[in-house]
């Protein structure tokens, strides 16, 4: 059983499959229509039903609630896909070395070390909001099922960075509403995780700005700007679409680490690999 | 604009009743401070043949677990079938080696202790750790809902939270047997099942576990209660854990590591 799923997953990612079906933001390797049909990365059948229509809800005090129910997608499998048509990365030749190495190594993805995947990486994942929690609040909160079921803390009580930070995957959040929008203003990250299964890189010197707007019901655009000058010649704004789950979908426990028969951990290599880099 | 006028209307009689229903009970929400399972009144150093041993003032970190109101009667240790007090002592004498957390497991429950900070909503009550094998929350359903049938097995359990008067009490089973209750190689099985209760006493807040676990242990154990303080320090991601760091550990300094 194992052996199949691995072999799904090997098929499902497959590179010349992964142009087919691909909803940008709502995938990132494991939600693409593949030969053996919609599965997602265990091999999975996908049956969902179309993400609702009609106004998005509001909390008491107008605010746009997006905390009442699971979204999936909203961040790159593939950050460049993310980008108005005919546009590509405006990578430094630094870091266009780097990914170029790194598609050499894909096997290095801190993803398949059961490392977090950072910002704005979510996918193929269900992940939530926790807002409502005073009629004004003074934090948010996103959920991750996975890969290590952990959260990102974002501050809404109008604080700003501090001056000294250290490095970390999520950074440090402060967010405020511009009437319907959300508006995330993270620094402070590490350079560890990579923006998605390419490779594509970022420093320490990282600004993002994630400006999440429902634009109905059922989906949610995360426009997010990517500024970092030690790795990007100039600002860039990728966007993605996060999917509303089925209503009753909950999210499970998820540790990579724990069932990893994906990654290095399970023996296996990217299907992205190189023969000789296949694990003896 | 009628539609929208009545709609306003609606949430402007909705607001103080959802503010009412928030205050049915106390409100645990805010940050709590950390509060790691038994940490150490001193650090023993060995270096060079030398052993140094630092005292640590744990009175800023845990408050006192005494004569705290509302607490009930426990124990400072879990009581184990005699058919599994050899594999208890095995554990114990080879912590270092054998202990989950020291080579990145989770600390499960009740293991990683009160929550560092409490988000209470009207129908679910949100706990969030800091812990470096990965910052985890726990969603505990407060609505009324049964505890789920066809969830998988979990270091944290499937929780549902309910109100007994002043104190909200947990209850969450459906583990995973790979995690240990407490240090000193308290292992469960998988039907261990843990039940908290959380409560104010004046600002702080008092949080007591009992453990159920009819497969190992001769009783229930109820654990100390911890009284914990309120916090003003946020939430601060944990740096990662990763496996080779079991192999480095020299001694129980990490227990004081954050």
């Amino acid at each position: 059983m194992r052996t199949l799923l691995v072999i799904v997953f090997a098929v499902v990612c497959a590179d010349p499959l992964f142009a087919q079906g691909r909803v940008s933001g709502e995938g990132g390797g494991g939600e693409d229509r593949g030969v053996l049909g919609p599965v997602n990365a265990l091999g999975q059948d996908i049956r969902r039903p179309a993400p609702p229509t009609g106004p998005p809800p509001r909390l008491p005090d107008g605010t746009i609630d997006l905390g009442d129910g699971l979204w999936i997608g909203g961040g790159p499998g593939d950050m460049e896909s993310g980008l108005p048509k005919g546009e590509s990365l405006p990578l430094l030749p630094w870091a266009k070395a780097l990914m170029e190495e790194r598609a050499k190594r894909p096997n290095d993805d801190p993803y398949y070390w059961c490392l977090p995947m950072g910002v704005p990486r979510v996918t193929p994942y269900p992940w939530r909001f926790v807002q409502n929690y005073t009629i004004k609040p003074t934090h948010m909160f996103i959920l991750h099922e996975a890969i290590i079921h952990t959260y990102r803390q974002i501050f809404m009580d109008g604080r700003t960075h501090p001056a000294e930070l250290d490095p970390s995957w999520f950074g440090h959040s402060i967010g405020a509403w511009e009437k319907d929008t959300l508006v995330v203003d993270t620094v402070g990250y590490n350079d560890k995780f990579w923006f998605d299964r390419k490779g594509t890189p970022h420093t320490t010197q990282l600004h993002t700005i994630e400006r999440w707007t429902r634009i109905n019901r059922g989906t949610l655009v995360n426009a997010i700007t990517i500024d970092d000058p030690g790795a990007y010649s100039r600002p860039f704004t990728a966007t993605f679409n996060a999917r509303l789950a089925p209503p009753g979908d909950e999210l499970m426990e998820n540790f990579c680490q724990e069932n990893n028969q994906f990654g290095i951990a399970g023996g296996h290599t990217h299907p992205f690999a190189r023969p000789d880099q296949e694990k003896k | 604009m009628l539609k929208r006028y009545v709609s306003s209307f609606a949430w402007a009689m909705l607001v103080p009743a959802v503010v009412l229903a928030q205050q049915a009970h106390p409100d645990l929400s805010g940050a709590w401070s950390y509060a790691i399972d038994r940490a150490p009144a001193a650090l023993k150093k060995t270096v060079n043949g030398v052993v140094t041993i630092q005292k640590i003032d744990q009175s800023a970190r845990h408050g006192d677990a005494t004569a705290v109101p509302g607490a009930r009667p426990s124990t400072p240790a879990p009581s184990y079938k005699p058919e599994h007090q050899a594999k208890v002592k095995h554990l114990f004498d080879n912590e270092s080696k054998l202990d989950p957390v020291f080579y990145c497991g989770k600390p499960g429950v009740p293991r990683i202790g009160p929550p560092r900070k409490i988000v209470q909503l009207p129908a679910e009550t949100i706990f969030f750790y800091e812990d470096i094998s990965g910052d985890p929350y726990r969603i505990v359903p407060t609505d009324g809902r049964p505890h789920r049938v066809n969830a998988n097995p979990s270091h944290y359990g499937d929780s549902v939270g309910r109100w007994e008067g002043q104190v909200f009490v947990v209850d969450a089973r459906n583990f995973v047997d790979d995690t240990w209750i407490g240090e000193d190689g308290y292992f469960h099985s998988a039907e261990l099942r843990v039940t908290e209760r959380l409560w104010k006493v004046g600002d702080n807040m008092v949080w007591q576990a009992t453990v159920e676990d009819p497969v190992v242990l001769a009783a229930p154990w109820v654990m100390p209660p911890r009284l914990v303080r309120p916090s003003t320090e946020s939430l601060e991601e944990s740096p990662k854990c990763v496996e080779t760091d079991g192999a480095k550990l020299l001694n129980d300094d990490h227990h004081l590591q954050r």
